[in-house]
Parts: structure tokens; sequence; C-alpha cells
């Protein structure tokens, strides 16, 4: 469904990512787990086209998609949850859900403003709320539903849990695991290898832009110890010696 | 009572001066919150109109209305022209389109100054819009109510605009975060393209309504652009609600302030935005952007 080769990328002069390869099937969760600066986020944003790749490529269903602009990539079927969230803090819920709403020609087009609300109902209380006046959870289904409307064959979730209650948590996702399970494909960027291990199919450990483990999700729920020594934090060699 | 009384007539002009800037820089404001980049050509735009009044206004509704149609499309087609001339600067940064859109307004203003001459040029609207009527005991020009009605049906017209429909929703998204926008399968870069259109197309219809005020001359570009950025500081980069109350505030103090402080009224309105940058960069960055 979506690979991902030899992908290379950064912002400014630096190069974050250096030659991830991923490979994610259709209606799988695929995690990336590391820890802040290791490239997660980049790596999202570097498919959804907002970072351009120094080197590699990223092809979706066939369809090559790096050096797209991020509103064909969209198109294509890629939809973005951001970090932060990011909704828009000056238009209502009903605006965000309007605004959101593709319907392509000649395309399933499952997603419609009833469908998301009947999936989120806590947003239906708040339609007429401005995105900037909602909780941190209401404003992740907001994203959530905003990406949803796109029509996506690809959701990137980029820690949709980040400071949310730990019920909210699992509440989110668990809705990613149906949303997969239904055949979205996920790739979703987490800190934490429990809440990940959770719902994925599959988890890449990320350690300064590299790969450094990887694991099928049944694996690693029944033995996480080679990707917890991955994700520990690098051993600091040297300082002894300093007199 | 003497007092209001007194000044009835330059606070009314204040208000008809203040719609009459609003409506010239709503699109101003809003290309800047849009596209980031300020628009230095607007000013231009708002002439285009101005000298169109001049060339088809003969004082009939005929010439007016010909006037507003022509006046309007023309700086539509300008603000296209400055969309499509910034378009390939995009990558340059934001200082490479602010100076491209200062060269067109200087190449623009002598284009537009050597076809009508150095002069300031006479706007010839209906009789029955020249003429006054008793307003609270004051003769006052039929022109400037007229004015008033109209801007003020212009602002309210946009305002439902942008808070009502889909368009208006997303010309406040992309003010709002456009690479949220880009994500969502809309290319921010046409909703900026379409806003230096249509704020074109409404600074030009303010050149022409404005005429009697601020008319066709080599300086009114200079002057719409300042006191238009002048708006756009005090009401908040990207805020329409904001550039209203600002436009209106602006009007009254080069009106009313003249007759009650002249000495003071020239530094007035510097004043006044020296005091709001100041206050503003205290808050938060966010204050800057809202629509």
């Amino acid at each position: 469904m979506l690979e991902i080769e030899s992908l290379s990328a950064g912002h400014g002069g630096g190069t974050v990512l250096h030659g991830i390869d991923l490979t994610l099937t259709e209606g799988s969760v695929h995690a990336v787990l590391g820890h802040n600066g290791a490239g997660k986020t980049t790596l999202l944003h570097t498919v959804a086209g907002l970072l351009r790749p120094s080197r590699g490529s990223v092809t979706l269903a066939g369809r090559r998609l790096d050096g797209q602009p991020p509103h064909r990539i969209a198109r294509a079927g890629v939809g973005l949850v951001p970090q932060g969230r990011r909704v828009f803090a000056r238009l209502t819920v009903a605006e965000h859900l309007a605004l959101a709403h593709r319907r392509p020609r000649g395309q399933a087009a499952p997603w419609t403003p009833q469908a998301v609300l009947r999936l989120l109902p806590r947003l239906d209380e708040r339609r007429s709320q401005p995105g900037g006046r909602l909780s941190g959870g209401e404003q992740q289904m907001l994203a959530l539903a905003r990406a949803l409307l796109g029509q996506p064959r690809l959701l990137l979730l980029d820690e949709p849990t980040e400071g949310l209650a730990p019920d909210l948590a699992d509440e989110v996702l668990q809705l990613t695991r149906r949303l997969a399970d239904d055949g979205l494909t996920v790739l979703l960027a987490a800190p934490q290898l429990r809440l990940a291990a959770s719902v994925a199919d599959r988890l890449t450990v990320l350690t300064a832009g590299r790969i450094t483990a990887a694991q099928d999700g049944a694996a690693a729920r029944a033995d996480p110890a080679a990707l917890l020594a991955a994700l520990s934090p690098v051993p600091v060699t040297g300082l002894e010696a300093t007199p | 009572m003497g007092l209001i009384d007194a000044n009835l007539v330059p606070a009314v002009d204040g208000v008809a001066f203040g719609l009459l800037l609003f409506v010239a820089a709503a699109g101003l404001t809003l290309a800047f919150g849009t596209g980031d980049v300020l628009n230095l050509a607007h000013g231009t735009l708002y002439t285009v109109g101005g000298y169109t009044a001049a060339a088809l206004c003969d004082g009939t509704w005929r010439g007016l209305l010909l006037a507003l149609v022509a006046g309007t499309a023309a700086a539509a087609a300008g603000g296209a022209l400055l969309a499509a001339l910034t378009a390939p600067l995009r990558r340059r940064g934001h200082l490479a389109q602010a100076l491209l859109t200062f060269g067109v307004a200087l190449v623009g203003g002598d284009l537009l100054s050597s076809a009508a001459g150095p002069g300031d040029l006479p706007v010839a609207f209906p009789a029955a819009l020249n003429a006054s009527v008793l307003l609270a005991g004051h003769r006052y020009p039929v022109h400037r109510l007229a004015l008033i009605v109209v801007a003020a049906a212009l602002a309210g017209a946009g305002q439902l605009v942008l808070t009502r429909t889909r368009a208006g929703a997303l010309v406040r998204a992309t003010v709002d975060d456009p690479q949220m926008v880009s994500c969502l399968g809309t290319d921010p870069r046409r909703v900026h393209a379409a806003v230096l259109v249509a704020g074109g197309a409404l600074a030009g219809l303010a050149g022409v309504l404005g005429a009697p005020v601020i008319g066709p001359g080599p300086q009114s570009a200079d002057t719409v652009l300042l006191l238009s950025l002048v708006v756009v500081v005090l009401g908040g980069l990207g805020s329409v609600g904001g550039a209203l109350l600002a436009a209106v505030a602006v009007g009254e103090v080069q009106t009313l302030g003249v007759v009650l402080a002249p000495d003071l009224a020239p530094y007035l309105l510097f004043a006044a935005m020296a005091g709001a940058l100041v206050l503003r960069g205290r808050r938060s960055g966010t204050s800057w952007r809202r629509a």
C-alpha cells in the first residue's frame, strides 16, 4: 500500500532522516517509535509533502508521491492528523467539517460530516464552537474528523495521544484500530511503546533518523525487550575519562 | 449639546471616510493574512478605480454605473496580474514579493499619471449626488451619505461572505494555518491569488465610490496605501473586524481630529499606530493573525 524507499529528508540544510525503508500493508497500523527529535514528525511531514525529500521515494498504491505539493498528496488519499492538532482556532467545528469534506469524482467517498459525527459524537455537541475553544481531546477528535473527510487511504497520525487523559488516549487508539480494521492504512508516530504496541500490527524504532529496530505487533506485545532496548537512551561514553 | 452639534458634520465625515478606507483596506489585510506578503501596489489598485471614474463618469447615472463596473473589473485584473507576477517569486521569500509589488506600484503610478496628466482629475458624479440635504440642521453632501450607505452595505456583505460561506471559511482557515489547508487538498496559493483578485476589486470599487473624497491624482495611491497600512496595523494583520474599527477610528482622526486638535492631528494617526505596535508586541504573536 505505502512504500517508502531509502528516504532522506530534513529542514534547512540539516538532514534528519537517513535512508528510511518502510512498507505498510493495507488496513494495518504501523507505529513509528522514537524519542523527541528522532525524526518521527519529519517522516510524517515528508510523506504528507510538507517537506521535500532530498533522496528516496514514497509510493502510495503504485503512485509516486515524493516531490508533489501537499494538496496533491492529500487528494491522492493521504490524511494528516498533525502533532498539536492544529485545528483552525477561529473556525467552528461545523466549518471544519464542511471545509474538509471532499467528494472526489469516480472514487469511493464514504466519509460525510454526518458519518464522522456518528463516529465522534462528542463533536456533535460542539458543532457551533470555534476550534480554539475545544478541549485537547475534542481538538484531537476534530483533527481526526478533518483528516477523514478528505477520504484518505493512508492516515498519518502524529502523536495523537499527546496531552490526553489515559482513558481518552485509549479511546483514540481503539478508534484508530477500528479504522484500520475497516481498511484504512495508518502510520502512527508515538513516543511510548506501551500505547503503540496495544494497537499496532508492526512497530519500528527510529533513532537519530535511522531505523534501529522493528518487530511485529504480536511479538512486541509478547516480549517488548528488543524494542525497549532500542528505545532506551543511548549510553553516554567518554564522559568518565574527562578529568 | 453645542459641542456635538458643532462637530456633527466632521464626525459624520469621519464615518464616511473610515468606511471608504475599510473597503479599500479590507483586501490588503486579507491578502497579507493569506499570503504573508504585504501588497505595496494596493493603493495603485484604488487609483485604477479613480482614473476609470474620471474617464467614464460624465454626470449621468449610466456613466457612474459603467465606471463602477469597469473600475472594479480593471482593479480585479490588476490584482490577478499581481498574483501572477509574485507567483514565480514564492521560493525567494516574502521580501522579494513585497519589493515586486512596490515596483509595480511605481511603474503603475507613472503609467497612470503619464496617461492622465500630472494634476488631480475631476470626477463628474450625477448632479443628484452633488446636491446636499439637511442633516440635523446642517447641510450635508448627498454623495457622502450615499458613500456611508454603500460602504456599510459592502462591509456587511463582505463580513457575511467571510463568516457564512465555505469560501469565507477557506480564507479564514488560510489566514490561520496555510499548511493545514494544503493538507486538506486545497492549494493555499490559489486562495491567496483569489483574495488578491477580490481585494483588488474592492479597492477599485472604493476608488470609484470615493473619487470625490480621495480623487484620482499622482498622490492618491500613496495616500491610500499609507492610510490602509495604518488601518491594517491598528486593526491587526489579517483581521477584518479589527480593520473596520481601525478604519473608522482613522477616519475620525482625519476629520474630527483636525477640527478638535488641529495641531496634534498630523501626529495622532502615527502615535496610535506606534501605541498599537507597542501594546501588541507585549502580547502573544498570535494576536497578529486573526480573521
